[in-house]
């Protein structure tokens, strides 16, 4: 057993050969070929987004927030800005996070929250690129601007570094309600609730 | 028992400790870039050892001075790009051997060339008009906000750097000097990176939007930039001015 334990170590402990200069592997091996070409790159990096475009600027004057705060002002118009609080926690918290918090599978990459925020004081793992969103809900913002902040924050502060979530579709907007309601829901853990 | 003591000492790696493993690993990358200047050879019969000497004593002090204008290329180019043109047009190498190993051929002779200046201090230049422009399209795309999430390089490297980012601290790399330490061994991914490796990287992790689908998707997306396009070597001249003056050391280790 030992010297089988051995010889596993031995072989595991070895360097990566050099492969052979004239080697050919089988083709099903390959990766596939990437075939972005320079214009493709060229449209995706250098955006057609007038906004993104001035946010770019090495110096931010008043004359680009202000019309980037104009370029930002296109929301859609929904019945009611406050979803579901547990789903909104589902989207906040990594999957990491959330196997950490609960011990089951759960949580999404689609969020990101706690990377520049703290909010559910069981986290610790949280940026502070962003302000604390701990009892959020005492700061008496409405569901539907706090939507807003969300969905675009460059309608509020131009140009800031949080994504514009649901302007890309990163988030839908009904998954914008949601984090809305994870944030001033008095149940939620960010207003001190048990969950 | 003793086995699984060893295991386990084996298993527990303080950084010190990766960092060597991690040195150890590269300069097996790095002697087999050595191997491909002395051997490696196409329809010209000739080696880099050939025209540089067989210890590289011409392509001493080189690398600190790339990107930089070639005549024979007629553009900007990194040493990733120098070294492939060599190969095509001094060795010849045929496409066809290149097609699916150009990576690996490129990327173990730019470590070793890298290594030959090891101590000299970079020393990037805008003299030739295209040194100019590619300085000033590299400060631009490092200014670049883009993508899904509207970042740019300089968004969490400069303006937000030293701001923690989950349990992570954002990196400064010009203050820290990062670029004169490429090209880094990887540990997490066991390769020697190129800073033009790393620079795709980048692209692929924040910065890309699928101008197919119009709106950002999770599954089909401009990945990453093609290898020497322009704005990627204009990027690495940027960086690689700002860093003038800084020692090189070769090859780094990172994550």
């Amino acid at each position: 057993m030992r010297l089988l334990l051995l010889l596993i170590l031995l072989l595991a402990c070895q360097p990566k050969k050099p492969k052979e200069e004239y080697a050919t592997f089988p083709q099903f091996l390959k990766r596939p070929q990437e075939t972005v070409t320079p214009e493709l790159f060229r449209r995706a990096f250098f955006l057609d987004d007038e906004a993104q475009k001035l946010c770019s600027s090495e110096a931010l004057t008043e004359d680009i927030l202000k019309r980037v705060k104009e370029l930002s002002s296109n929301f859609p118009k929904l019945d009611g800005y406050l979803g579901d609080w547990r789903k909104g926690e589902q989207l906040a918290l990594t999957p990491e996070l959330y196997k950490r918090l609960y011990g089951k599978p759960g949580g999404s990459k689609k969020g990101l929250c706690y990377a520049c925020h703290c909010a559910d004081p069981r986290v610790d793992e949280c940026g502070d690129v962003g302000p604390s969103l701990y009892r959020y809900a005492e700061k008496g913002v409405k569901p539907e601007e706090l939507f807003k902040r969300i969905y675009n924050p460059w309608a509020f502060s131009p140009c800031s570094a949080m994504p514009r979530f649901g302007h890309h579709g990163l988030l839908t907007a009904e998954e914008v309600t949601h984090l809305v309601a994870y944030l001033l829901s008095p149940e939620s853990p960010v207003n001190g609730g048990k969950p | 028992m003793l086995l699984l003591l060893l295991l386990l000492t084996a298993l527990s790696f303080s950084q010190e400790a990766l960092t060597r493993v991690g040195l150890q690993s590269a300069r097996v990358v790095l002697e087999r870039g050595k191997e491909y200047y002395l051997k490696l050879t196409g329809g010209s019969k000739l080696t880099c050892a050939d025209c540089h000497g067989p210890d590289g004593e011409s392509l001493k002090g080189a690398y600190a001075r790339m990107p930089r204008f070639y005549t024979d290329l007629g553009r900007v180019a990194d040493a990733d790009l120098r070294v492939l043109s060599c190969l095509r047009q001094y060795l010849r190498l045929e496409d066809e051997r290149l097609k699916s190993r150009e990576r690996e051929l490129v990327v173990p002779l730019v470590g070793f060339v890298a290594s030959l200046s090891n101590g000299e201090l970079v020393f990037v230049e805008l003299r030739h008009p295209e040194e100019k422009r590619l300085y000033e399209l590299g400060r631009t795309v490092w200014y670049r906000r883009s993508g899904a999430t509207d970042f740019s390089c300089a968004l969490c490297h400069e303006r937000l750097a030293g701001k923690q980012f989950f349990a992570e601290v954002l990196p400064a790399p010009i203050p820290d000097r990062a670029p004169a330490r490429y090209p880094a061994y990887s540990v997490k991914r066991d390769e020697l990176l190129t800073l033009e490796d790393k620079l795709r990287d980048c692209f692929e992790r924040y910065l890309l939007y699928d101008p197919k689908k119009g709106r950002f998707s999770f599954e089909s997306r401009v990945r990453k930039p093609p290898y020497y396009v322009e704005e990627l070597i204009a990027l690495e001249l940027f960086l690689m001015h700002s860093v003038n003056g800084s020692t090189l050391s070769v090859p780094g280790v990172i994550k």
